[in-house]
């Protein structure tokens, strides 16, 4: 009981634990625009840590504020952990409280310690519709990685790494993209590439990955 | 930095020892001479650095250990720590405090000025260690480090030749070269000039 209750307090401490290099610090810039292409200003952009979906505003660090132009920009300490970038609305009336897209590595942001993402769309829930990707398992193989290619979700207009299990995402309506992943064969250790194209209508579709 | 730190103890020492042999030649040139210096300081940071635009300055502890007298030249080293909190806890949020401690070597030469009042010009090089902590969490968030550069003049009121009350006036130059940021960020958050009121105790 008592090794339970120590690796308890353990677990939570872990948990709890928020910490930043803070020796590397990282310039955010981004611009804001909604589906009409209109600057969307007041969004709160915040750095959040961990791996949760959830959001408090206790996991909340560092942020920046978007201004007329929408366009928004401020300095963060690099996480030493995963981390997100949440888009939270002014509006409380808006569906769409907030969104998340996640954290660039410190291998992925450019030589001056700045990233700069040219435009973050937001969308309401009436311009989305809901993409399930199912992945067939196969016992040999294994999905790697999925990243997509023009694609636009409620997450922002520019790439980013898709999870390689079973998701729901919510995509801009009325688009195509293309849809890269990886698998390796767990017994020779090849791996192959795929692409597949995607097309999003008004409708929930579910596209299915047969490894 | 270190360069210039030795050009500038090189300076100082020569000015010293000019003064020196004017002012007393019958000492011995290089003797063991204890001197232990508590204070309470506080820093008020200038310009446009993070710790001037975002922090307000607590007070801060400092004790200097001054054991070998050459020519005059009193040396010792020394710790000193600084405590500020954020001025807003919503800019800043998980960083409301920053702790500043400082290992530094010190030198101070004695100038005379009154009957019961003396100047202590003096220098200080050490290695400073920043901690930056959250409002309710003691748990450490960020660290960073650098070194801080302090001159200025600590000013003796003597009750006894064993003890003394001082003032302290100092101009301190905090810079971080580990920073990795863009240029803007290197300056904002690895440089930092401040002015150091000091109050304290001499033990001799």
């Amino acid at each position: 009981m008592k090794q339970f209750f120590a690796m308890f307090l353990f677990c939570i401490a872990i948990i709890s634990c928020k910490n930043y290099s803070g020796e590397t610090i990282i310039n955010f810039k981004a611009k804001l625009i909604d589906a009409t292409n209109q600057p969307i200003r007041n969004a709160k952009l915040s750095i959040v840590q961990g791996e949760t979906e959830l959001f408090s505003q206790q996991d909340e660090s560092f942020f920046g504020i978007s201004n007329s132009d929408g366009n928004v920009n401020f300095n963060y300490f690099y996480p030493n952990s995963d981390y997100r970038v949440c888009v939270q609305l002014e509006s409380e009336s808006n569906p769409l409280n907030y969104v998340y897209f996640k954290g660039k590595t410190i291998d992925e942001i450019d030589e001056e310690y700045e990233w700069n993402v040219p435009t973050i769309l937001v969308l309401n829930n009436e311009e989305l519709a809901p993409l399930h990707i199912e992945i067939v398992q196969n016992a040999t193989k294994k999905l790697v990685s999925m990243h997509n290619s023009g694609m636009y979700n409620l997450k922002g207009a520019f790439e980013f790494d898709v999870e390689p299990y079973n998701q729901t995402y919510y995509m801009k309506k009325n688009q195509s993209f293309t849809l890269s992943y990886q698998v390796k064969d767990t017994t020779t250790g090849e791996t192959q590439n795929f692409t597949e194209s995607i097309s999003i209508t008004e409708s929930p579709i579910t596209h299915t990955i047969t490894l | 930095m270190k360069q210039f730190f030795v050009i500038f103890i090189i300076s100082f020492c020569s000015s010293s020892l000019v003064a020196q042999d004017s002012v007393q030649t019958t000492k011995s040139s290089i003797h063991f001479d204890s001197k232990l210096r508590l204070f309470a300081s506080q820093n008020m940071f200038l310009g446009n650095s993070v710790f001037a635009k975002e922090y307000n300055s607590k007070i801060g502890f400092g004790v200097q250990y001054y054991f070998l007298n050459v020519y005059g030249l009193h040396l010792g080293a020394g710790l000193e720590s600084q405590y500020f909190t954020a001025k807003s806890n919503e800019d800043f949020r998980e960083m409301e405090k920053l702790n500043f401690l400082t290992y530094e070597i010190a030198a101070s030469y004695e100038v005379p000025l009154y009957t019961k009042w003396t100047a202590f010009p003096s220098i200080q090089f050490g290695e400073t260690h920043l901690t930056y902590k959250s409002e309710s969490d003691s748990d450490q968030t960020a660290k960073q480090h650098g070194f801080t550069l302090k001159f200025g003049s600590f000013f003796n009121y003597e009750f006894n030749p064993k003890l003394a009350v001082f003032l302290g006036l100092h101009y301190s130059m905090y810079y971080n070269s580990n920073l990795r940021a863009n240029a803007e960020n290197q300056d904002y958050f690895g440089k930092g000039n401040s002015i150091q009121l000091s109050i304290g105790l001499e033990i001799d």
